[in-house]
């Protein structure tokens, strides 16, 4: 029996020393418990950010085919079905095209909320600390912003959690409640970014530019106006001279770039995979319908920059530098998020609205956009063109028109003419007209929620007609 | 713990342990008799025990096989049975590492067969609750040969053989090809390519070039056994050299195994025994599921081109590569790059090895006459290398050179049980009672190099320093286990016996937790308690149930932390380093717990008919779930234990043995029904299935469908005449030609939420059949085996029968292709997503019947034996894989591309073909 009373001491002394022996240690990945210490990892975490901003559904192939196709400046050709639905305006809750778009946004919220929770309570220099949660803050305003306009009613996550415990069920946020913390964000962006930045990074007047924009398409125009003043009466901006060298023939660093998707030899962007026709390197599927351009004098500038012809075919060439791509496929050009020709446009559109009419200044807004089309630098020549008079003598209707006329092209495939036409009600008439086939609805002012998420939430409510 | 034996048929080696028909004694005696050809100890399970299903999952010289007993207890986590080989437990793993191409060596198959005296299959709870937190999936257990009762032996087993392909897809050749690509652009509205497409002849047949006529295998084995009153040893050498069925794959194993039993004093017994073995494999590109290997690069390349040709180039009607406009050739395939198999298969090469290290030993001592102490202690380590080499030949249009890589990985076992036994008989009756504990480390280290750009290919992967860019990872996966156990047995004159099982375990996966895990059992002999005293043609009979919880902790280790992953981008042309969490803490996993409940009973006929019945029901309550989350929450899923699943079935085996003068005649059948259901999803329906040829979210997880339900659309079928009001895929109007889906929730729209369950890939009924006759020293021996009620989904039919012309196609497709002129074609000239759709044309039934193993040998006469001094001369033929009855179209209905993996099953997508094999060879007993 003495035996078993060893065995027993040495089960007991074993059990006691087991607590130790079955403690996990995670000696293969770093955790959060690990992490979010030193001013490195604050940075480290900020710029998760900027890689994310960068995934295929936030500034990527997914967001760009959704605002694309799913307005009047995109036909689709190819034979895969979640894109051709977005373009023939039959698109569901399960393409998996907007589920990118909704997914990489949310990320890009996740790492923004990630910052402005771990950030504040870690030991660094105080300025730049309240730059890189300004930054955060710029970002969460951003893509809050996108979602809403995208989608309306989505949730409104403001917390960053990082195990199971941590995570919950969200409600969906009106619009009001979702817009109000984009300003909230926006403006503490506006108050705490340098007025200055390195390239590829927001500043203060990135961040009244969005805010202008978010007023401009809520149709709020005093607001929009007064954000649009800020941006103007700094004048840090002006239009780049000619629109070949703000995209094609590019500078990167340029005084009408506000704030952009960067991209560089080090980190190219594939939308011409895309855009560009077979014979340049492309897919060749996407195309731009040829009505879209017979308003347009064929000299303009922007068309020849912006497209080329093959075939009677029309496809986007204004993410392509030939020079420094030849046979395309990636691209070195930088994708706009917003330049100073859309405060310009904006404002003006904002004095015709308050005023009722056109004013002096909402002219010489509108007109220096027209005159920079009208110019192109050839071999440093500068060339003139008679071409698209500066405006004079319009009514409050007849503005609104052209304003809306010269939005269509100069943003071309820079993912606003979708909102402009939700903002003017014109979507479906628009879009009908180019595409005979297609079905479009008044459903198509929202995109619908994706699938995946209405299952996890069964309270929510999808938008209409989905 | 010994189980209690309510009888056993010593002549039948087949034993009922706690009613279950479940052992089998391999070879009970030294001397030659003829068995089957056995190349890896998972073969030995398979048509043989009732319930237990074997999938071959890749035909690849020593790859693995996936087990499943009594059903799938877990969907996303392993369901992979225990081994537990000389008493340590440990999970089977195969060198599925990402530093080969192709299938890699499974770890278990460097133990060999031959060697194994015993193998048995645990499903009952009462003997899987023995293993506790680890038994829910089944347990096999294997004990190797220990020479006992055999005075001296020693036997020398030669065998050679030759394997081939059974059954290959016919592809188009030169001119039907070059015809097919012709009907696809005059679909486009284009002019024909080629003006005689019958020019081109048969052109290059990649299949006949790919595969070896007759890859040869041998195999040698020595074997010897010693014993005397109270030792006996045992020990084994052996040596495999198999070719592979595909061109530039092989492998050879050396193994030696040995044990000793001893017994110096009544008091005293232990045994010890080791294995040491090596296997060094080379395998090709094959079971990608991107489609790039040599298997679907046979189907896909095409049949004009010739060996020197790199890429799928489209070719001119004088069989050169055509330009585009752009003055670059044309590629056939835009979205799948596709390498010619032969030279893939030449120059994107693995080489592997595997040494294994095993030593396990036990030491029992009787304290006094009624208590004993028992302890087990084992060490495993299992040491791999891999080199893998992609020629830069085979990136003709980069410049970047070719890849070496070079990877070591480390995995090291221990293993420690200890218990105190007390026994107790009073008159018939026995109470026995036991106390112990039980101790588990896992480790697993690896480290890896990848270089690629070398100046010289020559040097490679034993240079990788000498490559362009470089990169290194390392990792470690740490486990370790314990549990306390209780066992309280008794057993009421030899007629009613109560067996109750308390265990405790806690794993450091799981925090560190304890879990109980009781079980209960009563088993009662209907013989001994008179229920059957009339009944004198039954010679035994018992009956018996079972209650108890048992768990499963197959899982990745660290699920319970964030992880945060580093990445390199430019911001401009900033270079910047970013940490992002890619995975949020598990931080309340668990790990999965079954209840199970059995009742059977098993019974023995005089004239030498038994047979067993069993129902089961076994019901995991916590099952692990790839939970999705809502995107806000910062990840896509999250590992939780919020499903419910439940297996349930009946088991039945039937033997037959009767010996009439000369003539020994035996049988064994069984059969297995089972039902596998989702009795809860968690939150959602959750859509998983790992991408192949870009087509995931195959397989769908929801309440009341099978597990491993396929989900996909279903074909409303052609559209013949073009039409505004046919609901398409891609929302356009319906062309002539193209395949309509059924509008499942009438929305208008044939999109994502119009699919349906279309099958599911586990099935209904398994069954196995084998026989044995001899007689005048002819032997016969035959296993039958097969499975009733499952799909495949057939991947490799998006190639084969795909007439978006990026690639060759099956003959049959290309009859059968819709056309102005053949109206009853039933494959769509032109689809959407590039035909990558999972539809019903996919999912095939799976059911097939086949002769497993087949084997014919002759024992020469004692007198002529006794002359030239030997004990035992057979000389056998035997085959595996003989035929094969199914109405699956693809090369074998026993396949699963991504091998064991509980998550991917049912998938078939260019896997390594498996192989007929015969053999013929002699053994000698000296």
């Amino acid at each position: 029996m003495r035996s078993l009373t060893y065995f027993i001491v040495f089960l007991l002394i074993f059990i006691t020393g087991c607590k130790d022996f079955l403690q996990e240690e995670n000696l293969s990945y770093l955790d959060e418990i690990d992490f979010y210490k030193t001013s490195e990892d604050a940075e480290n975490a900020l710029n998760a950010i900027y890689n994310l901003l960068d995934d295929q559904g936030a500034y990527g192939a997914s967001y760009w085919r959704v605002k694309g196709l799913a307005s009047d400046e995109g036909l689709y050709e190819g034979n895969f079905s979640d894109i051709a639905t977005l373009a023939n305006a039959s698109y569901g809750s399960s393409n998996s095209e907007i589920k990118n778009v909704w997914s990489s946004f949310y990320a890009v919220a996740y790492a923004s909320n990630i910052v402005i929770e771990k950030v504040p309570s870690i030991e660094m220099d105080s300025a730049r600390k309240v730059v890189v949660l300004a930054e955060a803050k710029f970002f969460r305003g951003l893509v809050y912003m996108e979602l809403q306009r995208l989608f309306n009613e989505v949730p409104l996550m403001l917390d960053a959690p990082f195990s199971d415990s941590e995570t919950y069920l969200m409600p969906q946020s009106n619009k009001a409640s979702i817009q109000q913390q984009v300003v909230t964000d926006l403006e503490h962006a506006v108050t705490s970014l340098p007025l200055s930045s390195a390239w590829g990074r927001p500043n203060s007047y990135a961040a009244a530019a969005l805010l202008s924009r978010m007023y401009f398409l809520n149709q709020d125009y005093a607001q929009a106006k007064t954000w649009a003043m800020l941006v103007i009466n700094s004048t840090a901006y002006s239009l780049e001279s000619d629109v070949n060298s703000l995209f094609k023939n590019r500078n990167d660093v340029n005084n009408e770039t506000i704030f952009a998707i960067t991209r560089s030899a080090n980190n190219l962007g594939n939308i011409n995979e895309d855009l560009l026709p077979p014979s340049l390197g492309g897919s060749g599927n996407y195309r731009v319908p040829s009505s879209f351009l017979t308003n347009f004098d064929t000299l303009d500038r922007r068309l020849e920059v912006f497209l080329t012809e093959e075939d009677d075919r029309y496809y986007v060439t204004k993410f392509w530098d030939e020079i420094n791509e030849s046979d395309g496929g990636t691209t070195s050009v930088d994708f706009p998020i917003i330049r100073f020709a859309d405060i310009l446009l904006m404002y003006a559109e904002c004095e015709n609205e308050i005023n009722n009419g056109p004013t002096a200044e909402a002219y010489s807004a509108v007109n220096l956009v027209r005159a920079r089309a009208r110019q192109a630098l050839i071999n440093e020549v500068l060339e003139v063109r008679d071409i698209l008079p500066d405006l004079v003598g319009l009514d409050y209707d007849t503005f609104v028109e052209a304003l809306h006329h010269e939005r269509k092209l100069e943003f071309l495939w820079e993912g606003l003419r979708w909102a402009d036409l939700v903002k003017k009600e014109g979507l479906i008439d628009a879009v009908s007209e180019v595409k005979p086939t297609a079905v479009p609805s008044a459903r198509n002012y929202y995109f619908p929620i994706p699938l995946f998420e209405m299952e996890l939430h069964p309270d929510w409510s999808q938008n209409a007609g989905y | 713990m010994r189980t209690i034996f309510i009888f056993c048929f010593s002549w039948m080696s087949l034993c009922f342990t706690y009613g279950q028909l479940d052992s089998l004694w391999v070879e009970p005696t030294s001397l030659p008799v003829t068995t089957f050809n056995y190349l890896h100890p998972d073969e030995l399970l398979i048509g043989k025990f009732a319930g237990t299903w074997v999938t071959q999952a890749s035909g690849a010289p020593g790859s693995d096989y996936s087990i499943r007993v009594r059903g799938s207890g877990s969907v996303f986590g392993g369901a992979e049975p225990l081994y537990v080989i000389n008493g340590i437990p440990h999970y089977n793993t195969a060198n599925n590492s990402d530093h080969i191409y192709g299938s890699g060596v499974d770890f278990l198959s460097l133990i060999d067969p031959s060697n194994i005296k015993e193998i048995k299959v645990l499903s009952n709870v009462v003997a899987t609750a023995q293993y506790g937190s680890r038994g829910a999936n089944g347990v096999i257990l294997i004990e190797t040969k220990d020479g006992a009762n055999e005075p001296f032996s020693v036997d020398i087993q030669t065998f050679t053989g030759y394997q081939n392909t059974y059954k290959l897809p016919i592809l188009l050749d030169g001119g039907g090809f070059a015809a097919y690509q012709n009907d696809v652009g005059a679909n486009e509205g284009n002019d024909p390519i080629y003006t005689n497409p019958s020019n081109f002849g048969k052109g290059s047949d990649w299949q006949q070039q790919l595969y070896r006529k007759a890859a040869l295998i041998q195999n040698y084995r020595i074997n010897l056994n010693v014993s005397n009153n109270n030792t006996s040893f045992s020990m084994l050498g052996s040596y495999l050299n198999q070719s592979g069925i595909v061109n530039h794959s092989g492998l050879k194993r050396y193994n030696l195994q040995a044990r000793l039993a001893s017994q110096p004093n009544d008091r005293l017994s232990f045994s010890s025994s080791m294995v040491l073995a090596r296997s060094e494999s080379n395998s090709v590109l094959t079971d990608d599921p991107d489609g790039f290997g040599v298997v679907t690069g046979a189907y896909l390349f095409s049949p004009l081109l010739g060996s020197s040709d790199i890429l799928n180039y489209q070719v001119d009607n004088d069989g050169l590569p055509m330009n585009g406009n752009d003055g670059r050739s044309l590629n056939l395939l835009s979205s799948h790059k596709i390498l010619n198999p032969i030279a893939l298969s030449q120059y994107a090469s693995s080489f592997s090895t595997i040494s294994r290290l095993f030593w396990s030993s036990h030491i029992s001592y009787d304290i006094t006459d009624r208590l004993t102490f028992y302890t087990q202690l084992g060490v495993d380590g299992i040491f791999n290398e891999d080199f893998s080499y992609f020629g830069s030949v085979l990136q003709p249009e980069l410049s970047v050179g070719g890849i070496g890589m070079n990877a070591k990985q480390q995995s090291f076992n221990w293993f420690n049980q200890s218990y105190l036994s007390y026994q107790v008989t009073h008159g018939s009756n026995v109470l026995k009672a036991k106390i112990g504990t039980e101790i588990q480390g896992t480790l697993v280290e690896l480290l890896s190099g990848q270089s690629r750009g070398f100046d010289n290919e020559k040097l490679g992967y034993y240079a990788l320093g000498s490559g362009a860019t470089k990169t290194i990872g390392s990792s470690l996966d740490e486990a370790q286990s314990f549990a306390a156990m209780a066992n309280l047995d008794y057993n009421l004159r030899s007629t009613y016996d109560i067996n109750l099982i308390l265990r405790t375990d806690a794993s450091s996966r799981f925090g560190g937790d304890f879990v109980f895990l009781p079980a209960l059992g009563f088993n009662m002999d209907l013989k001994a308690a008179g229920v059957l005293s009339g009944v004198d043609w039954i010679s035994g009979a018992n009956l018996y149930a079972g209650a108890g919880r048992v768990g499963n902790q197959q899982i990745p280790s660290y699920l319970r932390f964030s992880q945060l992953d580093q990445s390199i981008f430019y911001l401009g042309n900033t270079e910047l380093k970013s940490f992002v969490p890619t995975r949020i803490a598990s931080d309340q996993l668990q790990m999965e717990i079954s209840n199970q409940f059995d009742l059977g009973g098993d019974f023995l006929v005089r004239n030498g008919f038994m047979g067993s019945l069993e129902y089961y029901n076994r019901t995991t309550i916590n099952a692990f779930i790839e939970m999705p989350m809502p995107y806000y929450n910062g990840v896509a899923s999250l590992v939780t234990n919020s499903g419910v699943i439940r297996n349930s079935g009946i088991e039945m085996t039937a033997g037959f043995k009767n010996q009439v003068g000369k003539f020994d005649w035996n049988v064994n059948a069984n059969i297995a029904f089972n039902s596998g259901k989702v009795i809860s999803e968690g939150s959602s329906q959750i859509l998983y299935g790992t991408g192949v040829y870009g087509m995931n979210d195959w397989l769908i997880f929801d309440e009341g469908e099978a597990i491993g339900a396929i989900y996909g659309f279903e074909i409303n079928g052609m559209v013949t005449t073009a039409g505004a009001d046919i609901a398409t895929l891609d929302g356009e109007v319906a062309k002539a030609g193209t395949i309509s889906y059924k509008d499942q929730n009438e929305d208008g729209l044939i999109d994502h939420s119009d699919r349906v369950v279309l099958g599911s890939v586990t099935p209904d009924l398994i069954y196995g059949f084998s026989t044995n006759m001899s007689r005048y020293g002819f032997d016969l021996s035959l296993l039958f085996q097969g499975v009733a009620g499952n799909e495949i989904v057939n991947f490799n039919k998006v190639i084969l029968n795909n007439m978006n012309g990026t690639g060759n196609i099956s003959e049959e497709a290309y009859e059968n292709m819709w056309r102005a002129t053949n109206q009853q074609g039933d494959l769509p000239i032109s689809t959407p997503n590039d035909g990558k759709i999972v539809d019903q044309s996919l999912v095939e039934n799976g059911s097939y019947l086949r002769l497993k193993y087949f084997s014919i040998g002759y024992n020469l006469p004692k007198s002529l034996l006794e002359k030239i001094k030997v004990q035992g001369i057979n000389i056998f033929i035997s085959g595996n894989n003989i035929f094969t009855l199914t109405k699956y179209s693809g090369m074998n209905p026993d396949v699963s591309l991504f091998n064991s993996e509980a998550q991917n099953m049912g998938a078939d997508f260019g896997g390594y073909p498996s192989s007929k094999l015969w053999s013929v060879g002699f053994k000698i007993g000296l």
